[in-house]
């Protein structure tokens, strides 16, 4: 069953990759580069911070009204983690795009570049390693998450219909008779987690700046 | 002109996915969760405590008391030990240990809640048992402790970012007239940063209060809150454990449990980030 987990959650991160990292990251430079301060860029901006607060389980319970048709798939669960994970990955694209010094923008406008051409030709690149760092730790996130998968489907047993991940396998083998049989998966698990805190860490500093 | 209107129209059309896809979170959640609330009639405690959401249909009370219970004893347990790490990192660590403390700190703030209820379940109940003779470690302290573990990174790194916002001139002027270095922060820089220091505990209570996963597996199985040596039901648990199963008017109560838990989450953050200006 492990095996079968750990499939099921890479292919949740994955979809979950492709729902949050496109629109998070539009999303950021948009909210950096061309949002008004105030008005709708700085709606945007406060709702989008805000959700972050918001509790895996509610984004759950909105997966499975959604998603319902979907429910007990890897899909809908990689849907849902997805949107979990998009406010994360626009407030760190933000960021990141803010830090790049205004110097590069005026000195490639100064060159004859384009509004477009300063965008997708200097900020994106330039701030390229710090947007990496936050979708790394946004989609470790995803793959940590575990409430949310409970309420789509997940299946907790051999034999029980549904998907299979590494965080409710944990669950279900600590709920069980013999629990300390998780242990394997929780460290597997702190050290994924660590692994990519401690890559994003550097990928930040190599991408810093001041 | 036309390769300009693309690259701003692409990148506006993710920005209204993002807000699409978030608005109907909060939408649908509202929309069911809503239903079961206007259904009661009248939001009074009696009618609150007669939603029905399966076992033993404990209303909403029970859960909002075991929330409650568990959150401030979590709080109460994670501030001092935030804001100390927070002081330490910011005016006392050395400069070489900042870096990879920061890191480590936030790596404990990215270990899966699950992992965290693992630990509650296999260790923390064990010794729980044997210091208070408990039949069961699964317990209100034992969810406590946890919670109050995975909060903590926010407090710190929340604290030390209000500390640092205040002029170092402070703290400078203070040890100028002959203050210690540890006096001038505790009499000066901490005073000063108040506010922000607030800011930090009440973004380390969002974070306790959405909690699942350690409620769920570390406080055992309960109808309603008895004392933190007992167990306890939390208002996330219960939708976690409920929903799989629940009929048609069941699920609309649990919905009406995530909205109570999205207004107050969302609620709070909203409060602790306008007072100090910042979103992370």
């Amino acid at each position: 069953m492990s095996l079968g987990a750990f499939a099921g959650t890479v292919a949740i991160t994955g979809i979950a990759a492709a729902v949050a990292l496109p629109a998070g990251i539009g999303a950021g430079v948009w909210l950096a580069e061309y949002a008004p301060e105030d008005g709708p860029g700085g709606l945007v901006r406060s709702f989008v911070g805000h959700m972050i607060a918001v509790p895996s389980v509610v984004y759950g319970l909105a997966g499975a009204a959604l998603l319902g048709g979907l429910g007990g798939t890897v899909a809908a669960a990689g849907v849902t983690l997805g949107v979990l994970g998009l406010p994360l990955v626009v407030v760190a694209t933000e960021q990141a795009v803010r830090e790049v010094p205004d110097a590069f923008r005026q000195s490639a406008r100064a060159l004859g570049a384009t509004r477009h051409q300063v965008v997708t030709g200097v900020v994106v690149p330039a701030s390229g390693r710090r947007i990496a760092a936050g979708a790394l730790l946004a989609l470790v996130r995803c793959a940590g998450e575990t409430a949310p998968l409970l309420l789509l489907g997940a299946a907790l047993a051999p034999g029980d219909s549904g998907f299979a991940a590494l965080p409710t396998h944990l669950y279900a083998l600590a709920s069980g008779p013999s629990a300390g049989a998780g242990a394997g998966i929780a460290v597997g698990l702190v050290l994924i987690v660590l692994a990519v805190h401690v890559l994003a860490a550097r990928l930040r500093l190599a991408g810093r700046w001041a | 002109m036309t390769r300009e209107r693309l690259v701003e129209g692409a990148l506006l059309a993710s920005a209204v996915a993002t807000v699409a896809a978030l608005g109907s979170v909060i939408a649908v959640v509202a929309w069911q969760g809503g239903r079961a609330l206007l259904g009661l009639g009248a939001l009074d405690p009696a009618a609150l405590a007669g939603l029905r959401w399966g076992d033993g249909d404990l209303g909403l009370l029970a859960p909002l008391a075991g929330t409650t219970l568990v959150t401030a004893a979590a709080i109460a347990l994670c501030l001092p030990f935030g804001y100390a790490a927070a002081v330490w990192l910011a005016f006392f660590a050395r400069p070489g240990w900042q870096e990879p403390v920061r890191t480590g700190v936030g790596a404990l703030a990215g270990i899966p809640s699950v992992v965290f209820g693992f630990v509650g379940v296999v260790w923390l109940a064990p010794l729980l048992e044997e210091a208070f003779g408990l039949p069961d470690g699964r317990v209100a302290l034992n969810g406590a402790v946890l919670v109050a573990l995975m909060a903590w990174p926010t407090v710190v790194v929340r604290g030390e970012a209000a500390l640092r916002d205040v002029p170092a001139v402070q703290l400078d002027s203070a040890i100028a007239l002959g203050a210690t270095r540890f006096r001038g922060v505790t009499a000066v820089v901490v005073p000063a940063a108040w506010r922000g220091l607030a800011m930090a505990g009440v973004l380390g209570l969002v974070r306790a209060l959405g909690d699942t996963m350690v409620v769920l597996m570390a406080t055992g199985v309960a109808t309603g809150p008895g004392g933190l040596l007992a167990p306890a039901r939390t208002l996330t648990e219960t939708v976690a454990a409920e929903l799989p199963g629940a009929d048609p008017a069941q699920r609309d109560a649990l919905f009406a449990i995530g909205l109570l838990v999205l207004v107050v989450t969302y609620g709070l953050h909203v409060t602790a980030t306008r007072r100090t200006g910042v979103l992370r």
